[in-house]
């Protein structure tokens, strides 16, 4: 293995993109004229949007795509300084190539405040001669009407199973890596229509072993996405309240987390609880209450702190 | 921040205990299981905290070259517990045949064992001992802080009479001025000899508190005044044990020189090693997120007057009523300790997500929350891609493997 497979393995071309068929469709005969209008981009995440206006972009300029071709992030460099600086400055350049246009593809465009949003509308607008913009989001109800109607709406549905599975097939061909038959299956199970997490997955079990495996699948999901929360949770009930506090304070420094996010797992977690129903809603409540005090200014790590403590008051006394 | 100093300087032989009598009497009872099974199978060591009971019982292991079996007051808590552990391993030798031929068993804390039987949640658990001490093939040692507890009532009597018992009394404060001494040494730090007196008066005659103290001293030397901490430490000493009325350690804490907002995170800190007490810990744990509750509000509203209510709930945080034997072992916040930390690793992090966000067309904070943990893993298993994406990502990949994704 030398590369990540998400990038390895991306789409080049249009009609090598996967799953988004009348998506592709609809692109190729504005590459037929030579012109796109402002395009909007909306689906879940690894549903090939990304990948569809890069593989756009080489076929609409060829070699030199990279220098007609500027990918921003609004969720990094949200706000509407970025709109008015860096994209304004790229948006007024005059391209150098034969078609006249560049383009501009903002991801995550739903992250940008409305203010960022009506401050692009006229930029959209002023530049519409030089700059053409793809903007790309998860929820299409979060750009701003007058942005919307200013675009041609795309909509990239989650990736089926069986053009999913497919995919992975030729991934793990090209690598020359064996796989159980219904392994893939468990894959795109897992994936929920998202390509890139198919591919995160499928990546890590062949860490794993040999040959993908249903259990190398589930061992590579489990390392990942281990219910931090539950254990957490478990392990106050069970009255190792001093772990528990360690646990919480190691993902607060060295995950990261956010002590609202936490709170937010928790919640989540909470139905895989194997506590009885009426404990859990009593849990339920202080959660729900701890939340709230925060919200009233009160300090994360004492309220959580406060709750592992109530799980450890309910935890039944072992025998 | 480093390994705690009562770990790094725990004594590991006898004779650093500077227990002369106590240890010669361990050691002889020590030695009488090589001629057979002793009379008295169990050795009983009693006395406050922080006198080197259990480090007694290390080293003894150690000594003797045998195995070492520890159980806490929060491992063995009843009669099956006891019989399903501790006994079963009282019979076997395994791998220890190859060393001494036996292991020691330690039960630690079978006081607050007894506590929890007054309410009956460890039902047993005294005669599960007695038993232990009837049919145990190898030597067992019982920690306790009070004698007069454990021996309360008939099974606790005869339990203490299987045992050879011998008391470990508080240090004098010069014993533990000289080990604090040779701590600083060892260290070298540099504390005023004044401040190793008072650290070495405060502690009551015991070893763990003063040194526990003394290195919260040093993280803490030149970044806080050093009288604040102490009277913290007072307070939080006061309150657990409620040692003193509520209104007069409340306008004590109102009178310290430390604002309420990190006041309350040391009273946190300090309350969680008597989560034993599951009820009175319980309810300190609610009165301290309730007086949070009121700071976050002064913080939010601006209403000073709320200070109030929130230092009246915390001068209510009594875990033991009218228990005045115990003595607090100081701890400072865990989370301000590792503030440093969760900044240099957030860095890292933020440092990670954004090159690899680079790498495959997404945002720092996407990468954050969606695929930053499959590549940490394959950075973890996969040398190839390791030192490919070292290069082109340009990452840090000793920082990067530090996180723990």
């Amino acid at each position: 293995m030398d590369d990540l497979w998400v990038e390895k393995y991306r789409p080049k071309k249009l009609d090598e993109v996967i799953g988004q068929k009348v998506v592709v469709e609809r692109l190729k005969s504005y590459l037929s004229q030579n012109n796109v209008p402002h395009l909007l981009f909306s689906g879940p995440p690894g549903t090939g949007k990304t990948t569809t206006a890069l593989a756009l972009a080489r076929e609409l300029y060829g070699e030199v795509w990279r220098e007609n071709f500027l990918e921003l992030n609004a969720s990094d460099e949200r706000g509407i300084k970025m709109v008015r600086e860096t994209i304004k400055e790229y948006s007024r350049i005059l391209p150098t190539n034969s078609l006249g246009f560049k383009i501009l593809f903002l991801d995550e465009a739903d992250y940008m405040t409305n203010e960022a949003q009506a401050a692009l509308r006229r930029t959209m607008e002023n530049f519409t001669k030089t700059t053409r913009f793809i903007l790309s989001c998860n929820y299409s109800s979060k750009i701003i009407e007058p942005i919307q109607s200013r675009t041609a709406i795309f909509r990239f549905k989650g990736i089926v199973k069986e053009d999913m599975v497919k995919a992975l097939e030729r991934i793990l061909k090209s690598e020359g890596i064996d796989f159980e038959k219904n392994s893939l299956d468990v894959i795109a199970e897992m994936a929920y229509g998202d390509m890139r997490k198919a591919i995160n997955v499928l990546q890590v079990a062949a860490t794993y072993s040999k040959v993908i495996s249903v259990n190398s699948i589930y061992e590579a999901a489990g390392t990942v996405h281990k219910d931090w929360a539950l254990q957490v949770m478990n392990m106050a009930l069970k009255g190792e309240i001093s772990k528990a506090k360690n646990m919480l304070e190691d993902a607060i420094v060295k995950q990261g987390i956010s002590g609202q996010d936490i709170v937010e797992q928790f919640h989540r977690s909470l139905y895989d609880l194997t506590v009885q129903e009426d404990l859990k809603a009593d849990i339920l409540y202080y959660l729900g209450e701890i939340d709230f005090r925060i919200s009233e200014g009160a300090r994360e790590i004492i309220q959580l702190e406060s709750f592992l403590g109530y799980l450890y008051g309910k935890a039944t006394r072992e025998v | 921040m480093e390994v705690p100093w009562v770990e790094k300087y725990r004594p590991l032989r006898l004779d650093q205990l500077k227990r002369e009598k106590g240890t010669e009497a361990m050691k002889t009872w020590a030695k009488s299981w090589n001629d057979g099974i002793p009379e008295k199978r169990g050795l009983l060591l009693y006395g406050p905290p922080g006198t080197g009971k259990t480090s007694a019982a290390k080293a003894l292991s150690l000594e003797m070259n045998w195995d070492y079996l520890e159980f806490n007051a929060s491992d063995v808590r009843s009669k099956t517990a006891i019989n399903e552990t501790a006994l079963k391993g009282s019979f076997y030798n395994t791998i220890s045949e190859f060393k001494g031929g036996k292991k020691l068993i330690v039960l630690d804390e079978v006081d607050s064992l007894y506590e929890r039987n007054i309410e009956g949640g460890d039902a047993g658990g005294k005669s599960a001992i007695s038993n232990l001490l009837d049919r145990t093939l190898n030597p067992v040692v019982l920690i306790a802080n009070n004698l007069y507890e454990l021996r309360s009532g008939m099974t606790g009597k005869a339990l203490v009479d299987k045992c050879e018992i011998i008391e470990f009394q508080r240090y004098r404060s010069i014993q533990i001025l000289s080990v604090l001494r040779e701590i600083c040494r060892e260290e070298q730090i540099y504390c005023s000899q004044d401040k190793l007196t008072e650290i070495a008066a405060n502690s009551n005659g015991d070893m763990r508190a003063a040194i526990n103290d003394l290195q919260g001293f040093g993280d803490y030397s030149g970044a806080q005044d050093r009288d604040v901490t102490q009277n913290i430490y007072n307070i939080m000493n006061e309150l657990i044990f409620r040692r003193k009325p509520a209104r007069e350690i409340r306008q004590e804490i109102i009178n310290l020189g430390e604002d309420p907002d990190t006041f309350i995170l040391y009273l946190l800190e300090n309350v969680f090693p008597y989560h034993l007490d599951r009820e009175e810990f319980v309810a300190a744990l609610q009165n301290i997120a309730r007086a949070d509750l009121f700071l976050g509000r002064v913080g939010r509203r601006m209403n000073y007057s709320l200070w109030g209510y929130a230092t009246d709930l915390m001068a209510e945080t009594t875990i033991f009523e009218l228990k005045g034997d115990k003595y607090l072992k100081f701890a400072f916040p865990s989370l301000i300790k590792r503030m440093g930390q969760l900044k240099k690793f957030r860095n890292i992090r933020d440092e990670f997500a954004s090159k690899s966000g680079k790498y495959v067309h997404k945002s720092r904070a996407f990468m954050d929350r969606d695929s930053l943990k499959f590549i940490f893993q394959l950075l973890l298993k996969d040398e190839e891609i390791r030192a490919n994406l070292e290069e082109k990502m340009r990452l840090d990949i000793d920082d990067v493997l530090s996180l723990d994704l």
